[in-house]
């Protein structure tokens, strides 16, 4: 699928980092690490997980820049890398848990990731805490393709064809899916509010 | 699942208006064979954007502190080091990169060794069979190393392969030995 509308500043961009240029990587790391950052935490569940798999899909976005087509927008390709890799790692940490090691668990963190700031999130009283932690385990237990598309829906920003593109599915299949998973997501959380899941278009 | 192409194109207006939760199971699963299979469909729902999550769902992550993107890049530039020099992975012509990326866990590591450790431990049984078994069936048969095997035929069809083997020195001795995909069997 092609898009026409990938503006000039974007493709000067990826063409200067494609070639090796810091400032251009640093910068379309700049723009779009949130976007990468909100789908990977949906789908894995974790800070730390999460920004580990934005940094791997950033470092395999720039060792590939020479193969990523103009076509596409580059925030598109980047989130396909993401999803791939945030996937990757939910296979990954099911294998973890069904032989667990000695000395590892599943809050093990990664030794660059783990001293988080938790200071730095004021707010979070006990009843979001545990509102999240709902809405967290809901999620988790959709299967991995539902929650792929629904991290990508819940941006609120793409489209049914590029979260199809992203995915690699067609439009129809993203559609199935999102319709599963908001279905699924409404009954777990039904008592958190009336359509929880977005069932009516505010226009 | 019989829906006329009327009720398709109404079903495809309700979510293109949003109300994708309006639809049965029946009619989803309707509505996306044929946006699967009709590329004019699957146009009019490309560019719209899905309902967005209300409630809780729609609660963002809290974004990364300042410090955490700074160690991610410091990450990225380390990452981008180590691949220097390193050969880069052949593009497969897909304008992405596969979808799984060739990093995997220990245990499916493992699993992926499982069929050459099964056919060593075979050859390994094998081995000690044959240097360790007392002969039975005649005195006059025994079993002894060679240090100089031929094979003489081998086959692969599918995912089992055969040969026959005996030993170089001429006294006769044959092994055959079938690997198949599921089991291993050998005989002597």
């Amino acid at each position: 699928m092609k898009h026409s509308n990938v503006d000039n500043s974007e493709f000067s961009l990826v063409s200067r980092a494609a070639d090796g240029d810091r400032d251009a990587r640093r910068e379309l790391f700049t723009r779009y690490r949130d976007a990468a950052y909100r789908v990977a935490r949906r789908i894995t569940g974790r800070d730390e997980d999460a920004l580990d798999v934005v940094q791997d899909a950033f470092i395999k976005a720039f060792d590939r820049l020479g193969e990523f087509q103009h076509g596409s927008r580059f925030q598109t390709w980047l989130l396909r890398i993401v999803t791939n890799r945030a996937l990757d790692l939910l296979r990954a940490r099911k294998v973890r848990l069904a032989i667990p090691l000695a000395g590892g668990g599943e809050d093990d963190r990664g030794p660059v990731l783990a001293d988080r700031d938790e200071t730095a999130r004021p707010g979070r009283n006990m009843e979001n805490r545990e509102t999240a932690e709902r809405v967290h385990k809901a999620v988790a237990a959709l299967p991995p393709d539902q929650r792929a598309a629904f991290s990508l829906y819940a941006t609120g920003e793409m489209t049914y064809g590029q979260i199809a593109e992203v995915l690699g599915v067609p439009i129809g299949t993203v559609m199935s899916r999102l319709y599963h998973a908001r279905r699924k997501l409404h009954e777990a959380l039904a008592d958190l509010a009336p359509s929880c899941a977005g069932s009516e278009r505010e226009e | 699942m019989n829906a006329s192409k009327h009720n398709l194109d109404e079903l495809l207006t309700r979510v293109a208006e949003g109300r994708l939760d309006e639809l049965t199971a029946e009619q989803v699963a309707a509505l996306e064979v044929h946006l699967n299979d009709s590329p004019e469909a699957a146009a009019k729902l490309a560019e719209r954007i899905p309902t967005p999550p209300a409630g809780p769902l729609a609660a963002e992550p809290a974004p990364p502190t300042e410090k955490e993107w700074d160690a991610v890049w410091n990450g990225i530039e380390a990452g981008e080091k180590k691949n220097e020099g390193e050969p880069s992975v052949a593009p497969d012509g897909a304008p992405f990169p596969p979808s799984h990326l060739p990093t995997f866990p220990q245990a499916q590591r493992l699993a992926r060794l499982w069929r050459p450790l099964s056919a060593l431990a075979a050859c390994v049984a094998l081995f000690a069979a044959w240097h360790f078994a007392t002969p039975t069936a005649s005195a006059d048969l025994e079993i002894s190393l060679s240090d100089d095997v031929v094979i003489e035929e081998m086959e692969i069809f599918g995912d089992a392969s055969a040969f026959v083997a005996y030993a170089g020195d001429g006294s006769g001795s044959a092994v055959i030995w079938i690997l198949e995909d599921d089991e291993e069997q050998t005989g002597a």
